[in-house]
């Protein structure tokens, strides 16, 4: 029955992943039972209009897969992956940010220098987890007092429900969403941040500035920002359709390797401002220079380590047909 | 009215639901044929609300289940577990005190529940 597969599919990516194949195995052999039992009453195989009719009642997949999910007080099933995928990412940069731009800064003589990083880690954590939380537990009110979740599952109807894709298994929505929200925050804060480098140095600025080899790079960045954007939203409007957040994803990677090398290529992309105010900014504009190299260094061999990946899974196919494979008995 | 009809009524049957389940549950059934009796029984109950409603009760320990082949599949058969039919025991009990006091409540005279008011 390819639609039950289309629709196990769907609700598959909305199951606590530890019990995905073994609820959709008995899901599966409860339709089909049921399939049986309507089969031997009418004497015959079910058309397609009948199958639809017969998979309608479970309701859209989000609906049945969330009903799946342990219930939590603040912030419900629904948004719950969302937000905990995003404050992971979101932590992860505050502590990149917080953390080893100061270790480099001990490390290169500048003991002293950013006072406590581990202590400014855990105050804008805090600040990160607090404004994250009641910005996610706010969408998740919204999402019930409005009845959204409801209004969306009565339109839905079964001959709605995707193809199964070929190539690698889609992530689950939540991610999907989660990778979304991501890269529109980073992307706006990076192309913010190249304007108002404040936003980047902090109170070290002042001392420091950022070189003219930037304005170079605003428009690619800008470009390659966008690109992302449309990657990330096709991935999370059209899972099933490859091609295109494929394609995004050789020029967006592609892109930015060229982009990063470039920038590693450039000479110092930090620049001091000598004044008598500041008697540390040839100290610190190094400080800068030798993070960002090695930033950008990273920053380059992952894209082009992501370039080839996008390569090798256009020429691949297979994937979600053998996740539906997996949980046939 | 019909919004709060639907949410008092929703959340009336959310309760003697799980009481049906745990009560048929005596007997081991896998979920098809445990909505399929529940139905014939005369209690109408969603697929989209019986089968995760089984999960959650043996992850509270009140069920226990094994994969096991019938009519040549696989099929999840669930069951009481020791401390499901403990459970369930008290709860019946309190299912019975309640309906024998709704039944009372029903059937006292109006100026008898006025009286008891006023003492």
């Amino acid at each position: 029955m390819e639609l039950l597969d289309r629709y196990l599919y769907a609700v598959r990516a909305y199951l606590p992943p530890a019990q995905q194949v073994d609820i959709i195995r008995e899901l599966r052999e409860n339709i089909l039972s049921q399939v049986e039992d309507k089969e031997a009453e009418l004497g015959r195989s079910l058309n397609q209009e009948e199958q639809e009719a017969l998979i309608k009642p479970y309701g859209h997949p989000a609906l049945l897969g969330l009903r799946y999910a342990p219930n939590r007080y603040l912030i419900g099933p629904l948004v719950f992956p969302a937000y905990w995928h995003t404050l992971k990412i979101t932590l992860g940069i505050v502590a990149i940010v917080c953390i080893l731009l100061p270790e480099i800064a001990l490390l290169t003589g500048m003991r002293g220098a950013i006072a406590n990083p581990v202590g400014s880690f855990f105050q804008i954590a805090a600040l990160t987890f607090a404004w994250m939380t009641l910005t996610f537990a706010g969408l998740d009110y919204c999402v019930h007092k409005f009845g959204l979740l409801e209004n969306w599952g009565k339109k839905w109807e079964p001959r709605s429900l995707p193809p199964i894709p070929k190539g690698v298994a889609a992530a689950p929505r939540s991610r999907r969403l989660a990778a979304l929200i991501s890269t529109v925050a980073v992307g706006a804060w990076w192309l913010l941040a190249l304007k108002y480098p404040f936003l980047m140095m902090g109170p070290t600025w002042g001392m420091i500035r950022l070189s003219a080899v930037w304005e170079w790079f605003y428009i690619p960045f800008i470009l390659l920002v966008l690109v992302s954007i449309a990657q990330r939203f096709a991935e999370l409007a059209w899972p099933g359709k490859k091609a295109f957040a494929l394609a995004m994803e050789l020029i967006r990677a592609g892109g930015g390797a060229v982009i990063y090398f470039l920038l590693v290529r450039a000479g110092d992309l930090i620049e001091p401002v000598r004044t008598a105010a500041a008697p540390g900014a040839d100290a610190f504009a190094g400080i800068y220079n030798t993070s960002f190299l090695i930033g950008m260094t990273i920053a380059g061999l992952v894209s082009l380590g992501e370039f080839a990946r996008a390569l090798w899974l256009g020429t691949r196919r297979s994937g979600g047909e053998e996740a539906v494979a997996q949980c046939h008995s | 009215m019909n919004e709060i009809f639907g949410n008092l009524r929703l959340e009336l049957r959310r309760g003697v639901l799980t009481l049906a389940v745990l009560t048929q549950l005596r007997a081991e059934h896998y979920g098809y044929t445990l909505r399929k009796t529940l139905t014939e029984l005369g209690l109408d109950i969603e697929e989209n609300t019986l089968y995760p409603l089984l999960r959650r009760l043996e992850s509270q320990g009140l069920l226990v289940s094994e994969w096991r082949e019938e009519d040549k599949r696989n099929k999840r058969f669930y069951r009481l577990s020791p401390e499901g039919h403990a459970i369930l025991e008290q709860l019946l009990a309190e299912w019975t005190g309640i309906n024998a006091s709704i039944e009372r409540i029903l059937h006292a005279q109006p100026e008898q529940t006025a009286s008891s008011g006023r003492n």
